[in-house]
């Protein structure tokens, strides 16, 4: 009895909750109605409860977080994921071989056309090119704002930064490029009391990358992962933390050299990523950035705050010169944009400029600002920014020793493309009368979206009509005409925007774009005044339950100072995607990565005619490079879901080799995630990355890639080098190698 | 390891197996072109409203409870490698993090708020239909949770606030439909007495 009332109340509740009535409810339990009668009014009561709306920036502040975290998800992912929708870019990956694509990129010989060099699809206009100015009042900001917010509010998933076309842009005066120096890629000599300390392995030497590993030779800094400790309950779904989380963290400063007499001398009370100059230690935390005098070790003082407000996410920071360059995205809320306040500095309020803000000529969706700002290291002072407006979509930052670059992913509107597919390449396909309705439909004042939905009932009111081998036949038809279709045109469906700022002006010096989409800071290069680009385009596309089976390619385009692109290799890696590149001088290297096995081999010293050289098969991917002396190559990824390492030998760009290949037993290295991970010590020959529970450091003396040492019973994350002791550092403990003897020195449990 | 307990790491979770779940829930979002990233999105879009009001009449607090929504999706991103159902499933997940983070704040926050009996007001509605009548003041409701069992009020946010039908507010806590129906039901007879 008891029990049947409470059935009937849910029941009732659910019933009422769809809109029923509670008569009608209590008319299909009569002999309960009086029971029931005062409990379903007190549910109604509760349902009705004056609840506090949601406040709006709230929640569009807690959409840019997530994003960011999404974005930031993708890129330690590892791969490319695409939007999703209707029209989703699936990531395809497979189980299979890899292609490493040699290429050769011999820079800005001449201006030719883009579709010259490799393209399958002569005349197709693929360049981005590009047009931005600073807004000249506050009500010209407002407006912009709100009148180009309507379609990211719905879903800024969709659309994108996208840059305008054929603008003019002034030419500004190029600062050379930095040398590159193919010779130890992370170690600086001198100081007192070592000769030589590694730094963080980063993209461009002299320009540091935050990381939670420092040292100026003497001490470590190092801030220790947040654990978390959760108990899992495993059920039918997902775990259930029934414990609560215990952290256990902090930033460690650690008297590191002698090794003999390593010792904790203090810690910070904070988590994140470190950033070191002189004496200014420089912690970036989910909410703001602060410097710290370290000067005395056993005494950190806190110096400087930058604390973001909470609009505002870091999208990424270098060390350069003793200045931190910081690009940062705030959301703008559309109704009321202005002040734009996206951070304090010690406690007094940052104020975004109008006029320092840019925006492209050609209108694209806006929901944020990104920030570009250079704040002084040792006073933690904001000395310059620069801001454009743009949608608050992925972004990646390469910075070299003059620019800023700054790359973002933006996908053109399908539903021309889709029209256009109809129009073109459905005559004789279908009836005409589908194709006058798709026409007919193309007239009307209405949304894209609903575009899409009505060309869906088209479809599926005439392939209902047809017999189930008709249908079968057409969609087949369909499928291939789509397959050819998206094939010559899916460079115009996806770009990626790119801006150009100059290090000594902090303005934004030029606008340009590429087809495609990066896959991170390694897939852009600045190399004697040209920027390299490598992109991926394509993956899945579909419309109406019609699928292209995967159709992709890998670009890299050259661009001028300007931003302008002027020599590119096209399709290379054909239905495959890009899984690393890397830059060096005059060279380019980039890994893709398939479901089938080809590896090839492409010579581009003449960037008009770009040529196959070779083929090689060699199973796994790489998902980072590292180039060492010799003209050699390593690659860290997996094969068969085990961490695997390959040297390669490019100094023949006609017939790479892969000298040596070592796959580990373990299943992740976090240099899969992040190339600071990864340690090279050229001295010795020798290359430390982390295991699943311990570190390895692996000799490539002889051409030849074997174990030196197992650092076991540690989860090591990083590891640096003194003099020659490496130091491998794990969340629980130091443990100190000689180099010379390979025998373990000391440990330092935290 | 069903039934068992395990003790991991949520951002040291074992990033590999992170990785194959990752791969393993793309398959399963192919079928319907979604990726993880997308999904995490759409629930996002979806569920932001309902946690936040789930979160709001636990603690009493709207802009805590808007940040701690906030956290929910964040977490939900960073706990995909430990999470183990389906697509469809995801929702309840959602609410099962939201209900573990607001133990947290708890937590944190040390001992558990009690209220004073004294301190709540208690209207006369004599009349229940009187009830059903006028927009309750959320604050009158929310203190009158406060007089329920902690699980009687999980329900009462499930159920009421967070919308989950009662076989899905089971799922989220971890107990059978019929206790849930059972708490729900004892529940709101205390609340009726109470408002």
């Amino acid at each position: 009895m008891r029990d049947d009332i409470e059935k009937i109340l849910d029941e009732c509740i659910d019933r009422m909750s769809a809109g029923e009535s509670l008569e009608a409810c209590l008319a299909s339990y009569p002999e309960h109605a009086e029971e029931i009668r005062p409990l379903l009014l007190a549910a109604g009561g509760i349902r009705n409860a004056d609840m506090p709306p949601v406040n709006q920036q709230a929640r569009a502040a807690a959409k840019l977080k997530l994003n960011a975290a999404l974005v930031q998800s993708r890129e330690e992912a590892g791969f490319m994921q695409r939007l999703p929708g209707l029209f989703a870019f699936q990531k395809v990956r497979a189980m299979a071989a890899v292609s490493v694509l040699l290429v050769a990129v011999i820079v800005g010989v001449s201006v030719y056309s883009v579709t010259g060099g490799g393209g399958t699809t002569p005349g197709q206009n693929v360049a981005v090119s590009a047009g931005v100015s600073n807004f000249l009042s506050q009500e010209e900001f407002a407006n912009y704002i709100l009148a180009n917010s309507q379609n990211t509010g719905g879903n800024y998933w969709n659309g994108g930064v996208g840059l305008g076309l054929e603008g003019e842009w002034e030419d500004s005066s190029m600062v050379p490029a930095p040398v590159w120096e193919e010779k130890d890629y992370s170690s600086q000599t001198s100081g007192d009391g070592y000769n030589r300390v590694s730094g963080t392995n980063v993209q461009v030497i002299g320009i540091d990358e935050p990381d939670i590993v420092k040292t100026d030779g003497m001490n470590i800094f190092f801030s220790r992962e947040e654990f978390y400790y959760y108990y899992y309950e495993y059920e039918s779904i997902a775990g259930t933390d029934i414990m609560p989380p215990e952290m256990n963290s902090g930033i460690q400063i650690v008297a590191a050299n002698p090794p003999i007499n390593m010792s904790v001398l203090s810690e910070i009370d904070r988590n994140g990523d470190l950033l070191l100059y002189e004496d200014t230690l420089a912690v970036f935390t989910w909410d703001g950035i602060y410097g710290y005098d370290v000067s005395d070790p056993q005494n950190p003082v806190s110096k400087w705050e930058i604390t973001l407000d909470d609009y505002t996410s870091v999208v990424a920071a270098r060390l350069y010169q003793g200045k931190i360059y910081l690009v940062t995205q705030t959301w703008v809320y559309a109704y009321d944009p202005l002040p734009i306040r996206p951070m304090e500095v010690n406690g007094q309020s940052v104020e975004l400029k109008y006029t320092d803000i840019y925006y492209p000529v050609m209108p694209v969706d806006t929901d944020s600002t990104l920030n570009a700002m250079v704040f002084d290291m040792g006073s933690g002072n904001l000395e310059d920014t620069v801001s454009f407006v743009g949608a608050s979509y992925s972004s990646t930052v390469y910075m070299s020793g003059s620019a800023i670059y700054i790359g973002y992913s933006y996908w053109e509107d399908e539903t021309p493309f889709v029209i256009d597919f109809c129009r073109e390449r459905l005559q004789g396909i279908v009836p005409d009368s589908v194709i006058a309705r798709i026409n007919l439909l193309d007239t009307y004042d209405i949304s894209d979206a609903a575009k899409m939905t009505e060309i869906g009932v088209i479809f599926e009111e005439y392939l209902s009509s047809l017999s189930g081998d008709e249908m079968a036949q057409v969609q087949d038809n369909i499928g291939n005409a789509m397959d050819d279709y998206f094939a010559e045109h899916m460079r115009e469906l996806e770009g990626t925007g790119i801006l150009k700022i100059s290090l000594d002006s902090l303005d934004v010096t030029a606008a340009g774009g590429v087809p495609g989409t990066l896959l991170n800071q390694f897939s852009m290069d600045e190399y004697d005044g040209y920027l390299r680009v490598a992109t991926t385009v394509g993956g899945m596309f579909g419309f109406s339950g019609f699928w292209v089976s995967g159709g992709s390619a890998n670009d890299i385009y050259v661009l001028d100072g300007d931003l302008n692109i002027v020599g590119s290799v096209m399709d290379l890696g054909l239905t495959e995607q890009i899984y690393s590149a890397r830059f060096i001088g005059d060279k380019g290297y980039i890994v893709t990565y398939r479901q089938v096995d080809p590896f090839y081999v492409l010579d581009l010293s003449d960037p008009t005619n770009p040529q196959l050289k070779g083929e090689l098969k060699i199973p796994g991917y790489s998902s980072y490079m590292h180039p060492i002396s010799g003209d050699r190559m390593l690659g860290i990824g997996e094969e068969d879901w085990q961490v695997k390492i390959s040297l390669f030998d490019v100094q023949n760009p006609e017939q790479p080799a892969e000298l040596g290949k070592y796959i580990l037993d373990d299943y992740w290295s976090d240099v899969l995630s992040t190339h600071h991970a990864f340690l090279l010590d050229e001295a010795h020959e020798i290359f430390f990355l982390p295991g699943d529970d311990s570190g390895y450091i692996f000799s490539y003396a002889g051409n030849t890639l074997e174990i030196v040492m197992e650092v076991s019973d540690i989860q090591a994350t990083r590891a640096i080098y003194i003099d020659d002791n490496l130091y491998v550092i794990g969340d629980d403990k130091i443990v100190v190698v000689d180099e010379l003897t390979w025998q373990v020195v000391n440990e330092l449990e935290f | 390891m069903d039934g068992s307990v395990y003790c991991g790491t949520i951002q040291r979770a074992d990033s590999r197996a992170k990785e194959t779940r990752r791969d393993h829930l793309n398959e399963k979002c192919d079928s319907e072109t979604k990726t993880v990233e997308s999904v995490i999105a759409d629930l996002f879009e979806e569920y932001y409203d309902r946690v936040v009001r789930y979160i709001y009449v636990r603690i009493s607090d709207q802009p805590e409870a808007e940040d701690l929504a906030g956290e929910v999706f964040l977490k939900a991103l960073k706990s995909m490698g430990s999470y183990r159902g389906s697509v469809a499933q995801m929702r309840f997940w959602i609410f099962k993090i939201a209900r573990n983070i607001v133990i947290d704040h708890y937590r944190k926050k040390g001992i558990r708020k009690t209220v004073n009996l004294d301190d709540v007001e208690i209207p006369d509605h004599s009349n229940v239909e009187e009830l059903a009548e006028r927009r309750l003041q959320v604050g009158e409701l929310t203190k009158a949770l406060k007089q329920l069992t902690g699980a009687q009020q999980e329900v009462i946010g499930l159920r009421f606030f967070a919308g989950l039908s009662s076989a899905e507010t089971a799922q989220v806590l971890g107990k059978s439909s019929g206790a849930v129906r059972e708490m729900q039901c004892d529940a709101i007879r205390k609340l009726r007495t109470l408002m």
